[in-house]
This record gives structure tokens, C-alpha cells and sequence, in this order.
């Protein structure tokens, strides 16, 4: 009997465990079910005969980076649901493992309808999602894009300008929505305000006057003129040497990089000259500090950052605020940006991430999915995300926010709309909504607008409009999206010894010389040259 | 004069333990005293080992964060389902392959060993658990750490240490197989059990990236995902200054260096409460089946 009860409990046991086994394994539904599931747009099943494509909700997945913990209150699929009659399923993974997820889906063709792309900085679209281009998984968005109705179908999509949709072309088609954006004027070159009234020193407005400024500011070691940190993040002066922000292509196709270009040996001079004359920290590769708390801090009198930083405002709570390591009556002045011998030292922005759709996605449902992501960043969904539909979230009347419905808006999780958004803002209208909210003082307002202005002018100018090309064309050269880096393994070193004194501009120019020259390169430059004479 | 030696050769040697000792204990001490310390006297950088002023922030902020529980929820069935399920499979195809009369073992134990050396990457990975169906499940994540190479050939080893006179007197008396391996064999296996327990449990504790990959519901990520976004979310920069904790003070924020020490301390608290239980069977077990008499 004994025997028999333990075989039985044994028997139960192994049964219970496949029944757990089959049940969970039948909760996902079967591959079928799987495979209908992932990338192809699902209308919800017709109901009635008589419902229109229209009206019948669409149902999608969206697949982007989890930011913050996922609330379980959240309501913004709600919310979408209800404005654009769009059923979305957020799919997340943590911002670090982003790339390896998206990656894995690209490469198994499990892509949900619409997903985030996140390349790194220097190019739009990365290997693997070239790959997935080429292999038919991304949807052709430029039908729609360069329709002569777009303006009017998708009025706030339409906004973006046309430099930054083309950097969103890969084969003159453009495969996604650019989202993240920063204005065009990306930084400003912020220094102490009240070391210069203090030394008497006047604004500078070009190279020569700005070293000078520099080497006077400099108390070392208790502050340097200028802040430099391991990835040499002064190299927004660059530009002002010559007149290249990261890469430049003339007419006729020939690319230049701005570190190997004839100019740039005298922006090194330039900054050896500074270290030289004790203007520029030391130990500045070392990375105790980056460059941005060199100059909070009070360690340094200048910086490269972005120009909505420091702007004098009244309210207590400014976007970024000194330090008290810097001293009582610490304020920053947005310089004008700084002329040189051959441009003016300032760096334009692009955008981070995309947003691209699965091409089994259908025409109208594309078209539904664009007008969802068009609301999303129209005035009417960004006065929802921050006053909440009842004033939930915020007060209107007076912008303050009480600690409850800060608590209500994370719970709600409305950031989800605001993240990763293709809202795109110029720089005036950036800058409209930071005077409203923080009560720039008239002297800031003036810095601001008189920085804004040259800004403009120097892209216009300067840069005959174009923002860095390489965004646009980096795609097209297998070479340099594979290889570039081994290419170039040596410039930051390079770069540092020359401006420490260790190496010379003789050196330099061997070095510069002997990239530029090699086979790698050249192939480089000729596949990028095809790129964008096929694109003219 | 020997004696005089001896006790200066213990005490130097004791001295150098308990240096080693120290190192390996104060790190700990850091990370409980910074999680409970106030945020209003934490002082980044500074060294603790006993909190000035005591708090729990820290824990009440992730404790209370909304995704909490149910990532506490998935960590708990990931780990108490996944840790007997892989017990279960490694020891009923360890017994199995041990047996040498068993047709086709030279195949299989081919086959694991294949495993042990290569591995196929995510992207066939992916496919596989997507062909299974068992893509945002937690099944995705139990299912392929339930068993793997290492454990089978140490399993096996230890099987086959087990006297085989055992097996058929209990064949004599009427046990059939399935009641030789329950009653007979497992009771003898408690040593490698409790060490693969462990093994098993704390890799489905710290399950993180395979759940990121194949878990798409970020409700039901497990708790290492959702502890790293909460540290994540609050670090505003890599090195805090005062004026950054002073900030985080005002808007009644946790500094992020508090909140990572809780997140280790929340994390570990299973592991430590578990292993004191199986820690006779675990020195037992790290080395059977690393020996074939």
C-alpha cells in the first residue's frame, strides 16, 4: 500500500507539472498565432459588416526603451485609444539593452508595427538596421512624406525640417520619422560673467580675443580659463579653424572630416597654446571632472554647452545653477559664436533616434499610425501630457504643480508621450517656452536673442545651410560604418599629445597624412563621394 | 623558544586573516550602513560602516514604487517554479544518462557535450523560444536555464558513483524505476542538490537579460530589471557633488548612491536568508562528481 501511495504521489506529481507546462506554453498562443502576430498590422477583427476601415480601432504594438519603471496605472494607451482611435501595446526594454533587443528583432524579422531606432551619434541608421532596409522590413514612409498634402494631412510632422527629414533617407527614401530632436543651434560658448565685469574684460567675439580672455581668467590651480575633459569636448571651437562641423562635401562630392583637414592643425596650436599658458587643466585627460562640472563647480571660466543652460532667470530654480564651490555671485554670459580665421566655432544638432514602421504595415494603417504619432505631438496631446484633460497634473492658470499631481502624472506615466517624440522645436519656440516658465531676466533675453541670431546667421552662411552631411550619407558606405573606428583609433591620442606639447604639429601632419592615405581611407571617401553624387 | 616561534607564526598569520577578513567584510559594511543612512548627512564619496543618522528612504522609495510588486512577483515565480523544474530535469537526465546500459548514451553525451562548447548565439536563441510560442512568457526564461551541460556531466559523475548493489537490491524488493529514483537515489543526493539548488536559484534570481530580451510586458520583468531602471531613473550624473544632493534634498529625491546600496542589499537578502540552510550541503556538493572512484 505503502509503495503504491508514492508511486500514485509520484505520478500526480509529474502530471501537474506537464498540465503547468502545457498551460503556459498554450498562454502565448501557438507559433501561428505568433507569427501573424509579429510585424504585420492588425486591424481589429471586423465586428460588423458596415464599420469602416476607419472607424475600426487599430490595434498596433509599439516597441521602445523603458526609461523609468512602467507604472501599472499608466493612461496613456487609454488616451491614444481615445484621440486617435489607435489600440497601442507598449513593448519595452531598458535603455542599455535597447540596441540588443532591437537588433535580435531585426535579424528575426519579429518587428512589431512600429519601433524606435537608436543609433549612436554619427550615424541614422546603423548595420543591422541597413540590413534590415535592404531585406524589405522597413516601410517606405516617402509617398507619404514628400506628398504635396502632407502639410495638411500631418500638420505637425510637417514641421520638421527638411534637413533633418533627410537625414532620415537612406537610398533617397526615407525610412523613418526623426524624433528626439534638439533645435538646429545646438550649443553656446558660456563663460564667467563676473570674472570678466571683474577684470574688466569685454566680451569676446573672436579667437585671438577669446585666448586672451582665457589666459587672464586662469588662476591655476584653483580655476582654469577653459574646460577640457578626456573626450576633448572643447571642440566646438573647432569649427571656427575650419569651417567644418564633423564633415563637409563640396559639389563636387569630396568629403573632408574636420579633424583631418588643413585647419585643424591650428585649432591644436590654439589649444597648446592655452595649455601652455596654464589656461586649460593639467590633468584634463584623467576625467576626475567632466566639462560641464569644471565650470558649476568653479574650476574652470568657460564651456561649451548648450545655450538654454545658464540663462539668468528669475525663478529660484533656473535650468542649471553654479555651485556655491564657484562663489558668490557666480553668473554665466552666452557668447555670440566665436569667429576664427576660416568659420565660427559652433556645432549644430541632429537627432538620436527615429521612428520607423514595419513594412507589412499597410498603406492606410501606416497613414493611421502617422496621424497617431502626429497627434501625439500636437499642442492639444502636449497640453494633455502636462496639465492632465481636467487639470489633473498641473494648474493652468498659474503653471504650478503640487506634489500630488506630480505624483498623478508619473503614475499616469504621461512622460511615455513625451519621450522619444518627434516633437520638434525651433530654436525661438524653445526658447519661448523657457522665458514663460522660468522669467528670464531682460538682460538674458537680450544674451539669448543676440546668440540666436548669429546662429542662424553662421548656419546660413557659414554652412550654406546644410547641417553635418554624414547623417545624411553615412549609410551608404559599408566602410565607414565598419571600419571607421579602426581607422581613426589614434586621432583622440594624437589629438591630446599635440595639445600637451608631446608631440608636434610636424608629427600631427604625419599622422594626419598617414590616414588620410591609406587604401581604407581612400576607399572611404570614394564610397561616400558615389553616395552623394547618386543622391544629387 | 619553538613555542615563542609558533605563536608569533599564528598570530602573523592570524593577523593577515583577519586583514583579508576585513576586506572582504567592510565592503558589505558600506553598502548596508549607506543604505540606511539619512539622506540629509550623506556625504557622497565618504566612506561608512555604520550609518550616521538612520533611514529607510531608500527602501521606502523602491519598496513603493508601483512596478515593485509585480517584478517582485515575477522574481519569485521565476525562481520558485524554475529552481525544483531544473532540479527536476537535471537529475532525472543525469540518473539516465549515468546508465551505461542506457541505448544511445555515447549520442547524447555527445550532444551535451556539443552544448558545453558551443553555443548558438541570441539570434538563434530568439527563434527558437519564438517558434516555442513562449515569447513574453516567464516560461522564456525558466524553460532554457532549467538545465545545461555543466550540471548533466556533474550530475552524471555523481550518479555513477552510487553503488550499484543499491539500485538492484531495491529491484529485489519491488520498487520499479521511477520509485529506485525517488526513494532510493534521491535521498543520497541531498549534497549535490542543495549545491545545484543554489546554483539554479540564484541564476533565476538574477535573471536580467534574457528577460529583457524575450519578455516584452515590462510588468513583467523580474526585479533586477526594474531595480536597475529605478536606480537609472534618479542618477542624474555619474559623480554627485553636494550641490546635486542638495537639489535631490529639496525635491525630497533619494540620491542615486543610496538607492543603488538598497537595490544591492534588497537583492541579496533571498541568497543570504536561503544559504545558511544549505550551506553543509553546499561545501559537500561544490566538489561531487569532480572525482570518479
Amino acid at each position: 500500500m505503502k509503495k503504491n501511495s508514492g508511486f500514485k504521489k509520484t505520478f500526480v506529481l509529474l502530471i501537474g507539472i506537464m498540465l503547468i507546462f502545457a498551460a503556459a506554453c498554450s498562454k502565448n498562443g501557438n507559433v501561428a498565432e505568433q507569427e501573424s502576430k509579429a510585424g504585420s498590422a492588425s486591424p481589429s477583427p471586423s465586428g460588423s459588416a458596415s464599420a469602416t476601415e476607419e472607424e475600426k480601432p487599430l490595434d498596433i504594438t509599439w516597441l521602445r526603451i523603458s526609461w523609468n519603471p512602467v507604472s501599472p496605472d499608466s493612461q496613456v494607451e487609454k488616451l491614444l485609444s481615445k484621440h486617435t482611435n489607435v489600440n497601442v501595446k507598449f513593448e519595452f526594454a531598458p535603455h542599455g539593452e535597447y540596441p540588443d533587443k532591437l537588433n535580435v528583432r531585426l535579424a528575426t524579422g519579429d518587428l512589431p508595427e512600429l519601433f524606435l531606432l537608436r543609433p549612436d551619434s554619427l550615424v541614422t541608421y546603423l548595420d543591422s538596421m541597413v540590413g534590415a532596409i535592404n531585406n524589405g522590413l522597413f516601410k517606405d514612409l516617402t509617398p507619404i512624406v514628400e506628398a504635396p498634402d502632407f502639410s495638411d494631412k500631418y500638420p505637425n510632422l510637417a514641421k520638421i525640417p527638411k534637413s533633418l527629414w533627410d537625414m532620415a533617407k537612406y537610398n533617397g527614401k526615407i525610412y523613418s520619422v526623426p524624433a528626439n530632436m534638439s533645435p538646429e543651434v545646438c550649443c553656446g560658448f558660456w563663460m564667467r560673467g563676473d570674472l570678466l565685469e571683474k577684470n574688466n574684460i569685454p566680451l569676446p567675439t573672436n579667437t585671438d580675443e577669446l585666448k586672451a580672455a582665457l589666459i587672464k581668467l586662469s588662476d591655476a590651480p584653483k580655476r582654469y580659463g577653459t574646460s577640457l575633459d578626456q573626450y576633448l569636448t572643447s571642440e566646438h571651437l573647432a569649427p571656427a579653424f575650419t569651417n567644418i562641423d564633423g564633415w563637409a562635401v563640396d559639389k563636387d562630392g569630396n568629403w573632408l572630416q574636420a579633424e583631418y583637414s588643413p585647419g585643424y592643425r591650428d585649432y591644436l596650436k590654439y589649444m597648446n597654446e592655452l595649455y601652455e599658458a596654464k589656461a586649460i587643466d593639467p590633468e584634463f585627460m584623467l576625467g576626475k571632472l567632466n566639462f560641464f562640472e569644471q565650470f558649476t563647480n568653479g574650476k574652470s571660466a568657460s564651456t561649451f554647452f548648450q545655450w538654454f543652460t545658464f540663462i539668468p532667470s528669475e525663478t529660484p530654480d533656473p535650468v542649471f545653477k553654479f555651485n556655491a564651490e564657484a562663489g558668490e555671485g557666480a553668473k554665466a554670459v552666452l557668447l555670440n559664436p566665436i569667429k576664427g580665421p576660416k568659420g565660427h566655432g559652433m556645432m549644430t544638432s541632429r537627432y538620436d533616434e527615429s521612428l520607423a514602421i514595419n513594412a507589412k504595415v499597410s498603406d492606410g494603417d501606416t497613414a493611421r499610425i502617422l496621424h497617431m504619432i502626429d497627434w501625439i505631438i500636437s499642442e492639444e496631446a502636449r497640453g494633455i501630457v502636462k496639465y492632465g484633460e481636467n487639470g489633473e497634473y498641473r494648474n493652468k492658470s498659474d503653471n504650478t504643480q503640487t506634489k500630488e499631481q506630480e505624483e498623478l502624472a508619473k503614475k499616469h506615466q504621461m512622460d511615455l508621450l513625451s519621450s522619444d517624440s518627434p516633437y520638434f522645436e525651433d530654436d525661438k519656440t524653445r526658447y519661448e517656452t523657457i522665458k514663460q516658465t522660468k522669467k528670464v531676466t531682460p538682460e538674458g533675453d537680450a544674451m539669448v536673442n543676440s546668440f540666436l541670431e548669429a546662429a542662424k546667421k553662421v548656419i546660413a552662411e557659414d554652412r550654406n545651410g546644410q547641417l553635418n552631411p554624414m547623417f545624411t550619407y553615412a549609410s551608404y558606405s559599408t566602410t565607414y560604418m565598419q571600419r571607421f573606428g579602426e581607422m581613426t583609433t589614434d586621432l583622440k591620442d594624437n589629438m591630446i599629445k599635440v595639445i600637451l606639447g608631446k608631440s608636434s604639429l610636424e608629427d600631427w601632419d604625419k599622422y594626419v597624412a598617414s590616414v588620410v592615405n591609406s587604401e581604407l581611407y581612400q576607399k572611404m571617401l570614394g564610397e561616400l563621394k558615389a553616395a552623394y553624387l547618386a543622391n544629387q | 623558544m619553538y613555542k615563542a616561534k609558533f605563536y608569533m607564526y599564528q598570530g602573523t598569520i592570524g593577523f593577515l586573516l583577519a586583514l583579508i577578513a576585513a576586506m572582504m567584510v567592510f565592503p558589505i559594511l558600506y553598502v548596508l550602513a549607506v543604505s540606511f543612512t539619512d539622506a540629509s548627512v550623506y556625504v557622497p564619496g565618504k566612506f561608512y560602516i555604520w550609518p550616521e543618522k538612520w533611514s529607510l528612504e531608500a527602501y521606502k522609495y523602491l519598496l513603493t514604487g508601483g512596478s515593485f510588486l509585480y517584478a517582485l512577483k515575477a522574481s519569485l515565480f521565476i525562481t520558485l517554479v524554475g529552481t525544483p523544474l531544473a532540479l527536476l530535469i537535471s537529475s532525472t537526465m543525469g540518473y539516465m544518462i549515468s546508465k551505461s546500459y542506457l541505448p544511445g548514451r555515447q549520442m547524447i553525451l555527445l550532444l551535451i557535450l556539443f552544448t558545453l562548447l558551443f553555443n548558438p548565439g541570441m539570434i538563434p536563441n530568439y527563434l527558437l523560444i519564438f517558434k516555442l510560442g513562449l515569447i513574453n512568457s516567464w516560461w522564456a526564461v525558466i524553460i532554457p536555464g532549467a538545465t545545461n551541460a555543466w550540471t548533466l556531466l556533474v550530475l552524471k559523475s555523481f550518479f555513477q558513483t552510487l553503488p550499484s548493489e543499491l539500485e538492484e537490491s531495491a529491484k529485489i524488493d519491488g520498487c520499479n524505476d521511477i520509485q529506485i529514483f525517488y526513494k532510493i537515489i534521491l535521498p543520497l543526493c541531498k549534497a549535490p542538490l542543495a549545491a545545484f539548488a543554489l546554483f539554479f536559484a540564484v541564476g533565476y534570481w538574477n535573471t536580467y537579460f534574457q528577460a529583457v530580451i524575450y519578455i516584452n510586458d515590462a510588468l513583467k520583468w523580474p526585479l533586477q530589471v526594474i531595480l536597475q531602471q529605478m536606480v537609472l531613473a534618479m542618477n542624474m550624473n555619474n559623480s554627485m557633488n553636494a550641490n546635486v544632493v542638495a537639489e535631490m534634498l529639496a525635491k525630497n529625491a533619494v540620491p542615486p548612491e543610496m538607492l543603488k546600496m538598497a537595490t544591492v542589499v534588497i537583492v541579496m537578502i533571498p541568497i543570504v536568508a536561503v544559504y545558511p540552510f544549505l550551506q553543509k550541503y553546499f561545501a559537500k556538493g561544490v566538489l561531487i562528481g569532480s572525482v570518479k572512484s
